[in-house]
């Protein structure tokens, strides 16, 4: 008779290996609370996201009354960073998601198979990649007209090509080992051991990427409110409250101050995190 | 197609297979016929790069898809050839019917899969909905003599002796009734690979299985099997029982082989390796593959195929000088 053994979860697992990781859990916990400020901004502010204080034009310098201070147009940049978030963090996010599926079954797809798939889909990923990054996105954004899903979406398809490539290349590693074949010798599908058996054994690489990608999305979705393609005015997003705010540098630093302030924190965190859980999800290092 | 009583379980008929690399074809397996019975042990024995992971990996279809092609010949299971069957009958075969054990244990488990699961995952794609895989793959767990509890541990944490006994677990989950066993013991210690081996060779008498173990270890021919076939260059140059080949070897590449092991009996200064090396694939020499470093060889070994030569009792050798090297050894 079999003793019942005891099934742990691999949720738990990951949660307990990254639970050792301090960083990481302060990654987490400052990455949780700026959702948390952000999804529930109204509760945090008493000022409205457009709602203009004549009286700081005699002072924006943070008091009191506004903490952050103003900008130029009178509006609190405590209330705007906090509003701004949820448009920020969502692009950062999104664009990520979205680009790492694509680059993940493109690559898979290339690095699996290898030969003439492999030659036509890299060609079109240096047909991509031939265009600089910044190009390609104003194009796109242009195409599809500013706003925000538009900029998601001209975002993610400019790094789909660097996501591809890494998989690829940690596939076409993979796929030489023994156990592979062994897959195919127990009868696994094509899918089933591209993306079962090989997967997780090229993802490590893809979450770090991944995460910091977040981070350079964030600082990207702002270049593009910058020439007035990305997220537009009077929406708040951090990136174009940095821009709104240069020509202010000296005179005002806490105009720049507070918004990059937050872009920083949020891409340590995420970095912080991401690397805790890439660490986490390697059975290899348990303990 | 009709049950023949009489046809063997597996037979491979003039299989041929060839790879291509760099616009030049490796000549893997050239012409191999075999025959294989439930409950028997037949021994590849030969050479790195002879050819015989080939065998085995063309009677399963897993070559690489690119650059590999079965070129010729049969492989009948039961009377059905394995290489006219579409992909889909073939996928129904291949893990459950027939199965594989690999040569290295080290990398033949996914890393980052739970053991347990591995072994589980063949049940499932083998059995009907509804079937406990959980359960089947501790029992098999607890067969090949590995506690249970281990399920829930990753492949790291198993030593080099216990992985190949998952890997051997795997293999035999849906009781196949031919196993493929590629060098089994070849990675492992020797106090482990008496293990193994025992192991292998008791699951094989419980489940009635044809068994191709290929190895280049001549003392677990002598201990496991039933035939022997020795492989040179992806011809079979010597067929017959394991006393046949262990006690008369008739083809100069098996006397050379015997020769090669050292007599613990004698003092010995110098091994005795058989002169030169196994013929470049992608050009193999006109005639017998072994005239090379045969020193029998004349020029009638240089032209033509070779036929096999059969004695009655089924002792089957491919060399034209036959006659001669037997008068030599007597």
């Amino acid at each position: 008779m079999l003793k019942p053994v005891k099934k742990k979860s691999e949720f738990a697992r990951v949660m307990k290996q990254l639970a050792k990781n301090k960083l990481a859990i302060l990654g987490l916990i400052i990455l949780l609370a700026e959702i948390i400020l952000c999804a529930g901004a109204p509760l945090f502010t008493k000022y409205g996201v457009a709602e203009m204080d004549y009286m700081s034009f005699m002072d924006p310098t943070p008091s009191a009354e506004h903490i952050f201070g103003c900008d130029s147009m009178g509006f609190d940049i405590y209330t705007r960073v906090l509003y701004g978030g949820r448009y920020s963090i969502t692009i950062g996010i999104a664009a990520i998601i979205i680009s790492a599926c694509i680059g993940i079954v493109i690559g898979s797809v290339a690095g699996y198979f290898g030969g003439q798939v492999d030659n036509v889909i890299m060609r079109l990923l240096d047909v991509i990649q031939a265009i600089p990054g910044m190009l390609l996105m104003i194009v796109i954004s242009a195409m599809l007209g500013p706003g925000f899903v538009n900029t998601i979406l001209a975002l993610s398809v400019s790094s789909i090509p660097g996501m591809a490539r890494m998989l690829r290349a940690n596939m076409m590693k993979e796929r030489g080992n023994e156990y592979i074949e062994a897959s195919q010798s127990i009868n696994c599908s094509k899918p089933r051991i591209i993306f079962i058996h090989l997967l997780p054994n090229c993802i490590s690489p893809i979450i770090v990427q991944a995460t910091m990608g977040v981070a350079q999305t964030i600082t990207l979705a702002a270049s593009l409110s910058f020439i007035g393609l990305g997220v537009q005015p009077p929406t708040p997003e951090w990136g174009a409250m940095l821009s709104a705010s240069r020509a202010y540098i000296r005179q005002y630093p806490h105009m720049v101050i507070f918004p990059g302030l937050a872009i920083a924190v949020t891409v340590l965190a995420l970095n912080l995190l991401g690397d805790g859980l890439r660490d986490a999800l390697d059975p290899k290092l348990k303990n | 197609m009709p049950e023949n009583q009489n046809m063997p379980f597996l037979s491979v008929k003039d299989l041929v297979t060839e790879y291509k690399s760099d616009g030049k074809i490796v000549h893997a397996v050239n012409g191999v016929s075999l025959t294989l019975d439930r409950g028997r042990t037949l021994g590849l024995v030969g050479e790195t790069g002879a050819g015989k992971t080939t065998i085995a990996k063309s009677i399963m279809r897993i070559l690489p898809d690119v650059g590999s092609k079965i070129v010729g010949g049969q492989v009948l299971l039961d009377g059905r050839n394995l290489l006219d069957l579409p992909e889909h009958e073939m996928r129904k075969i291949r893990g459950n019917t027939i199965s594989m054990i690999f040569q290295d244990p080290m990398t033949a488990l996914n890393p980052v899969q739970r053991v347990g699961e591995q072994i589980a995952e063949v049940v499932k794609l083998h059995s009907d909905p509804g079937t406990d895989c959980e359960q089947r793959a501790k029992e098999m767990l607890e067969v090949v003599g590995i506690p249970a509890e281990r399920y829930y541990e990753y492949p790291h944490q198993f030593s080099g002796g216990m992985k190949q006994r998952v890997v051997i677990a795997i293999a035999l989950a849906c009781n196949p009734l031919l196993l493929l066993a590629d060098e089994p013991t070849t990675a492992l210690d020797v106090t482990i690979q008496a293990q193994v081996m025992d192991l292998i060779v008791d699951l094989q008498k419980k489940f009635q299985t044809a068994l191709l173990l290929i190895t280049h270890d001549m003392g677990v021919v002598a201990t496991v099997c039933d035939d022997v076939a020795v492989i040179y260059a992806g011809h079979i140059v010597e067929f017959g029982s394991k006393e046949q080949i262990f006690d008369h070897p008739t083809h100069p590449y098996t006397i050379g082989l015997f020769g090669a092991i050292p007599d613990m009996n004698e003092d010995e200064m110098w091994l005795h390796p058989i002169e030169g090396l196994p013929p470049d694939p992608t050009d193999l020499p006109e005639g017998c593959p072994f005239h090379p470093r045969c020193k029998h060889a004349t020029d009638a070994c240089k032209h033509g195929p070779i036929a096999p030569v059969t004695t009655a009792d089924g002792h089957m050798c491919r060399c034209c000088r036959l006659d001669e090297i037997s008068k030599e050894a007597n």
